[in-house]
C-alpha cells in the first residue's frame, strides 16, 4: 500500500534532478520517501518538525541514504521544479503562495479530495497557470488501480464495464454507471482527483 | 498525455504509465520491482536476438532505489481473453506458431530453456497484421523450464478463464500439442499429464513469479478438472 501511493508521481517527469517542495502531512511521508528516492532533492514545507523526523526514520527503514531538507519560509533563493500539495478542499491563497515558489517551467501537483469536479475547475482556471491537467482515480478506495486524465475516463471507464452477457451484475453495473456519469457530470465529489498545473 | 494504468496491481510492485501513441514507462521503487524491471531489460533484449524488427527497451532512469525504464510503443490490437477459447482461437494459433518460430531457433543441447513465465494472449502478446509481439517480460528466466512450458501455459490460461473444458476446446489442445511436438518446441515432460505438469512445474519454480506467484489463473482448476482434462489430453495424444 505505502508503494501505491508513490503512483502518482509517476504522472510527473521526473529526470533524476530538481528540487520538490512538499507539503506533506503526517499520512503522505511516502511521496517525499518516494521523490527521494526517484533522485529528486527534496524539501519539506510543515511547521512540524515531527514530519521530517518521521520521513527520515522511513527512508533509513528503507535503506535510502539522502539528505531531506527543511523548508524555511523566506528562503527567496530557492525555486522549485515540483511542488506537491495535498489539499482536501483547494486553498486558492496557499496555491498562489506555492506559485510563486516554482521554476518558470515548474509542475504543481495537487492531490484534492472531496471537492466537486466542477469547483475544482473553475479554481484552477483563475490562478493563471499555462496549463493544467485533472486526473480521475479509478477502483479502490483509497488507492486507485489506476489514474486517468479527465477526458479519457469516460472511454476507460466503457471498456473496462464492457460485458459479454445482460445479467444481474449488467444491471448493477448501469446503476454505477449512473453515478459514474453523475459524477462526470461535475456535481459530485471526487476523491483523490490530481491536478496538474504547469507554471 | 500520461496515463498511469497500472498501480502496482496484482501483487506487482511496478507502476505502468502509457504515454498515447509514444511509449510505455515501467517503473518502481522497491527491492523486488526493481529485479524484475532489470529482468524484463534481459527479456527483451533476448527476445530482440531472435527478431529483425527489435522492440526499443531502454532505462530512462536509475538511481539506488529506483528504475524506471522507457519501451517502445506497439499500435498493435489486444485480444480479449475473457470472450473465450473459440474466440480467440485465430490469436492463440498466431501466438503458438510465434513461440515456435522463436523458440525453435534455441540450441537444442540444453536440457532447459528460457521462459517468458506470462504467455498470455491476455495483454502480454499483441498482434498486428499477423506479426506477433511478445511484451511483457519481467517474469523472463534463462535456463529455468522444459521447452514447451510457456505454450503450455497460454493454452491451459485461457482455458481456464473461459472455464471451458468442451471437446472442442481439448481437441484444439491437442493439435497444438501435436503442433508443437512436431516442430521440437515441447518436452515430452509435457506429454503426458499436461496440465498437471505445468501446475507442477510453476510449483516447484514459484520463485520466478515471487509475489505474483497467486494471480497465476492456472493453478485454479480443481483436481477433479485436472483429472478430467489430463486423462482427455493423454488419451489424445497416444492415438
Amino acid at each position: 500500500m505505502k508503494i501505491q501511493q508513490e503512483g502518482i508521481l509517476e504522472l510527473l517527469d521526473i529526470n533524476g534532478s530538481g528540487q520538490l517542495c512538499l507539503d506533506v502531512d503526517s499520512s503522505t511521508p511516502s511521496l517525499a520517501i518516494g521523490m527521494v528516492k526517484r533522485g529528486v532533492e527534496t524539501y519539506i514545507y510543515n511547521n512540524d518538525r515531527r514530519i521530517e523526523s518521521n520521513v527520515r526514520r522511513q527512508l533509513e527503514l528503507d535503506g535510502v541514504e539522502s539528505q531531506i531538507f527543511f523548508y524555511q519560509e523566506g528562503r527567496d533563493d530557492l525555486k522549485f521544479d515540483f511542488i506537491l500539495l495535498t489539499q482536501n478542499k483547494i486553498n486558492i491563497e496557499a496555491l498562489l503562495v506555492f506559485r510563486k515558489l516554482l521554476n518558470s517551467n515548474g509542475t504543481l501537483l495537487l492531490n484534492v479530495n472531496n471537492e466537486r469536479l466542477k469547483k475544482v475547475e473553475k479554481l484552477i482556471s483563475i490562478l493563471g497557470f499555462s496549463e493544467f491537467q485533472i486526473y480521475l482515480p479509478f477502483i479502490g478506495k483509497e488507492i486507485p488501480a489506476f489514474i486517468l486524465p479527465k477526458d479519457d475516463f469516460e472511454r476507460y471507464y466503457h471498456r473496462y464495464w464492457s460485458w459479454k452477457t445482460v445479467n444481474i451484475s449488467f444491471l448493477i453495473n448501469k446503476l454505477i454507471e449512473y453515478l459514474f456519469f453523475f459524477r462526470l457530470k461535475k456535481t459530485w465529489f471526487i476523491r483523490n482527483s490530481i491536478v496538474l498545473l504547469r507554471k | 498525455m500520461k496515463v498511469l494504468s497500472r498501480n502496482c496491481s496484482h501483487y506487482s510492485s511496478i507502476f505502468v504509465v502509457h504515454d498515447k501513441g509514444k511509449a510505455i514507462y515501467k517503473s518502481s521503487s522497491s527491492l523486488n520491482g526493481i529485479l524484475d524491471l532489470e529482468n524484463e531489460i534481459k527479456g527483451y533484449n533476448w527476445y530482440n536476438n531472435f527478431r529483425s524488427n527489435e522492440i526499443d527497451v531502454s532505462v530512462e532512469l536509475k538511481t539506488n532505489h529506483y528504475i524506471k525504464i522507457k519501451i517502445q510503443y506497439i499500435d498493435a490490437l489486444v485480444p480479449s481473453i475473457n470472450k473465450g477459447y473459440l474466440k480467440n482461437i485465430d490469436y492463440i494459433e498466431l501466438a503458438i506458431k510465434h513461440y515456435v518460430e522463436i523458440w525453435s531457433k534455441l540450441p537444442s543441447n540444453f536440457n532447459t530453456q528460457p521462459i517468458h513465465g506470462d504467455f498470455s494472449i491476455e495483454g502480454n502478446i499483441l498482434f498486428k497484421d499477423h506479426n506477433v509481439y511478445i511484451i511483457d517480460w519481467e517474469h523472463f528466466s534463462e535456463q529455468e523450464a522444459s521447452i514447451g512450458f510457456d505454450a503450455m501455459y497460454l493454452l491451459f490460461e485461457t482455458m481456464c478463464i473461459d472455464r471451458n473444458c468442451s471437446k472442442l476446446v481439448l481437441n484444439h489442445v491437442v493439435k497444438m500439442i501435436n503442433f508443437l511436438k512436431q516442430n521440437n518446441c515441447l518436452d515430452d515432460v509435457f506429454t503426458n499429464n499436461p496440465l498437471k505438469s505445468t501446475i507442477l512445474f510453476m510449483k516447484k519454480n514459484r520463485h520466478i513469479w515471487g509475489e505474483q506467484f497467486q494471480k497465476m489463473p492456472v493453478l485454479n482448476f480443481s483436481k477433479k478438472s485436472i483429472e478430467m482434462i489430463d486423462a482427455y489430453l493423454n488419451k489424445e495424444l497416444s492415438v
